[in-house]
């Protein structure tokens, strides 16, 4: 039990601080591999709940294929070396930030210290929802049961069946429309591409012209986009 | 003494060791949290130091073994019969400069190899080699595996770009394109296996290919051949040895993503493929050739020894047989032959497994046909093979029309050039 | 309070929460769209880890939490390959992923 609340402390200070690093790196690859370590934590979390299999589904799947997925972007899209790491708007997004955590640890709050409620007189906080109360007190956990795997499975197929099914077509679709947008396309198809996209913004800039607006400026053609 | 006691005292003399061992430092600690502690990490010191230990002794087996097959003697003059070659490589490994190129990305560079060494370290961690002599037996064993082995194509990509060299980057991308997609087969043929036992547990796969409670009490080779193979085969691809070696393909690309690493980080590099490759070998003898079980003249951690070193020969006999793989042949290999095959293969075991059970349970419960073990082992024998002989036929019939069709272009082609060549000059 | 092994459940709330609000600073203020990614990937990392913490001690019989959580994996691996194959194919039309540029509903 000691050493429990020590790896907890110790994975909550690893993760908390891969993710800081990961939105304030100004080099986007190092800020994949901080997420890298920031997954890892994650999956330190799910092994002290005890739930083994979601660890090691978070390794296969997270780090094992999204991650490679992020980096081989991050080296696709040259855009590594940034000028800078923040848009215009990041004040605004940290407050939104803070202020989002605030709210959420109002509702963690009551948890924390086993808050009765709230009564005075007729008025009932937290308000009762079809005659309960809503409970703030946690009570003590019980042990998970040996086979929570072979029930897990069980109910994946049997009483959720129809997500599952739902959840497979999706990724079929994901793959599909990833490797459809992301293709090689060949020399003429880009030409092609390019010569209907000016005629589209030539329409629309005769119909600008004749409504009396200004002329939009054409997109700049993209150096590395023949390959 | 007993014969009999004798041989049951060899063949708990690990267990028996590490007991011991374990007494000892108890006993020097007191009992206790730290004691643990202590205990735990003297275990993974000694899972790595075998890692490593293996990793020497299959150099120096791989470098005989290859020569021998080509014909030649091998190393011989480090020692007796080249047995000081590991010794002599370590030797070579440290005394290397050990370099680090201009404007690369010095952290990236320098933890790229320690961390392909450390997963598969940790993939150490679970394989069974004896009844009790086990890293820790999770629930979850053969995910686990899956997971950690999944887990260095980050590794590699990191060395890949840390390396700050345009052939390195392009070698990384090929190589995680060849890891990702060759553990795709490797996890879809490790599910029949689970299917078959009922829980992802090393130990319980183990315990099934047994006589011991209701084991089958054959290994799973024999219920699922095309399983075994296209894991195996898949276990290659994914370690990167020979003829799946575009990685590090020595006489090509110029060693692919390693290129800018020499001394001990090549020598972690290297460590890193041995030992995923031997935890494969590991693996397979555990999934499919039963692990540890065996008739009681040998001790059982020989059993396990013995399996995977005849596995890992097999897998240096295709080495030191086989040309190399050109990269797009081994990506069409992987999703248009072998993802399907193995997704056919799942089918046809659920179907199988579902229709004739062996347990009587079952049978009363979901209903099912009630056969004993040799008779499900022959059904899904009969199926797997069959299965097997008909995608060989057709994957030959494919290439075999293929192969017709380029000779008669290229036949096609030249008749057009002699006929051009020998044309009157001038139009 | 008890908790799994002395670690009480707000303990593992309050971290997905922190992980939540650090993916949206990310996912609102970075210039670059891959590190948007990166910042939603992490609130879903949050919210998982939410799912299964109330899985563990509020109902670690049933599987309902189990399940929402292995179908928030499966939603944020399709996700992630349909984003980064969009940015992939808008860095080729556009030569840059700045998320501030693409303000129009055309190139």
């Amino acid at each position: 039990m000691t050493y429990s609340i020590a790896i907890f402390v110790a994975l909550a200070i690893i993760t908390i601080g891969a993710a800081i690093a990961v939105v304030t790196l100004r080099n986007v690859f190092h800020a994949a591999l901080m997420l890298v370590v920031a997954f890892f934590g994650v999956a330190g979390f799910y092994v002290l709940l005890e739930a083994g299999f979601f660890a090691a589904a978070q390794v296969l799947v997270y780090i094992g294929a999204i991650s490679v997925l992020l980096i081989f972007s991050v080296m696709l899209t040259r855009g590594v070396f940034m000028a800078q790491a923040r848009n215009q708007q990041s004040g605004y997004a940290a407050v939104a930030a803070g202020v989002m955590f605030v709210l959420i640890a109002a509702l963690v709050g009551p948890i924390a210290i086993n808050w009765p409620g709230l009564r005075i007189g007729n008025f009932v906080l937290p308000p009762r929802v079809l005659g309960n109360p809503i409970e703030f007190a946690v009570p003590s956990p019980k042990a998970v049961q040996p086979d929570y795997l072979t029930r897990f499975g069980s109910n994946l197929i049997e009483t959720y069946g129809v997500g599952f099914l739902l959840a497979g077509v999706l990724l079929l679709l994901a793959m599909v429309g990833a490797i459809w947008v992301a293709r090689e396309r060949k020399l003429m198809e880009i030409v092609l591409e390019r010569r209907e996209m000016a005629a589209e913004a030539k329409v629309e800039s005769d119909a600008d012209t004749a409504a009396g607006a200004e002329p939009a400026t054409p997109p700049e053609p993209a150096a590395g986009a023949a390959h | 003494m007993d014969i009999f006691e004798i041989l049951k005292f060899i063949n708990n003399l690990l267990g028996f060791v590490f007991g011991e061992i374990g007494n000892f430092v108890t006993g020097l600690l007191g009992k206790g949290a730290g004691t643990e502690l202590v205990l735990m990490i003297l275990a993974a010191l000694g899972i790595i130091t075998y890692g490593a230990v293996t990793m020497m002794a299959l150099t120096w087996f791989e470098r005989k073994l290859v020569a021998r097959i080509q014909d030649r003697i091998g190393p011989n003059m480090a020692g007796p019969f080249g047995l000081m070659l590991p010794l002599a490589d370590g030797v070579k490994m440290l005394t290397k400069e050990d370099t680090t190129p201009a404007n690369a990305d010095r952290w990236v560079y320098l933890i790229a190899p320690l961390m392909i060494s450390a997963f598969a370290m940790t993939s150490m961690a679970v394989v069974p080699f004896a009844p009790n002599v086990v890293g820790t037996n999770l629930d979850i064993g053969a995910f686990f595996y899956i997971a950690i082995g999944s887990g260095s194509t980050i590794a590699i990509l990191m060395a890949g770009w840390g390396s700050n060299n345009k052939y390195s980057l392009l070698g990384a991308f090929r190589t995680v394109a060849q890891l990702v997609g060759y553990e795709v087969p490797m996890l879809l043929n490790v599910l029949p296996v689970v299917m078959l036992t009922g829980s992802m547990s090393l130990v319980d796969i183990i315990n099934k290919q047994t006589n011991v409670g209701d084991g089958y009490g054959f290994p799973f080779i024999l219920f699922l051949p095309l399983s075994a193979l296209v894991f195996i085969i898949s276990g290659i691809a994914e370690t990167g040895r020979s003829p799946f070696d575009l990685m590090e393909a020595e006489s090509e690309i110029v060693a692919g993503f390693h290129v800018e690493y020499s001394g001990m980080k090549f020598a972690l590099f290297m460590m890193g493929e041995y030992v995923n490759a031997a935890v494969v070998a590991f693996m397979f003898s555990t999934f499919f050739l039963g692990g540890y079980a065996g008739p009681i003249f040998v001790p059982s951690y020989v059993w396990f020894l013995l399996k995977s070193a005849a596995v890992f020969s097999i897998f240096m006999w295709l080495r030191g047989t086989l040309p190399r793989v050109r990269v797009d042949q081994l990506v069409n290999l992987n999703w248009k032959f072998f993802v399907p095959l193995s997704i056919i293969n799942i089918i046809m075991v659920m179907i199988v497994t579902k229709v004739f059970v062996t347990s009587p349970i079952q049978a009363a419960a979901n209903g099912g046909i009630l056969v004993p073990p040799v008779l499900l082992m022959a059904i899904l024998f009969a199926f797997g093979g069959g299965l097997m002989l008909a995608a060989l036929s057709l994957a030959a019939r494919s290439m075999r029309e293929k192969r017709e069709a380029e000779a008669r272009v290229i036949a096609e082609r030249r008749a057009v050039n002699r006929a051009f060549a020998t044309a009157p000059a001038g139009k | 309070m008890n908790g799994i092994n002395g670690i009480p459940l707000w303990a593992f709330l309050i971290i997905a929460a922190a992980l939540f609000c650090i993916g949206l600073y990310g996912a609102l203020a970075r210039k670059n769209a891959v590190a948007v990614l990166m910042g939603v990937e992490l609130m879903l990392n949050g919210v998982n880890l939410n799912l299964i913490a109330f899985w563990r001690f509020i109902a670690p019989d049933s599987s309902a939490g189990l399940v929402f959580a292995a179908f928030v994996f499966i939603v944020a691996a399709a996700e992630a390959a349909v984003g980064l194959a969009l940015i992939i194919s808008v860095y080729r039309n556009m030569n840059s992923v700045d998320p501030e540029k693409l303000d129009q509903m055309k190139l």
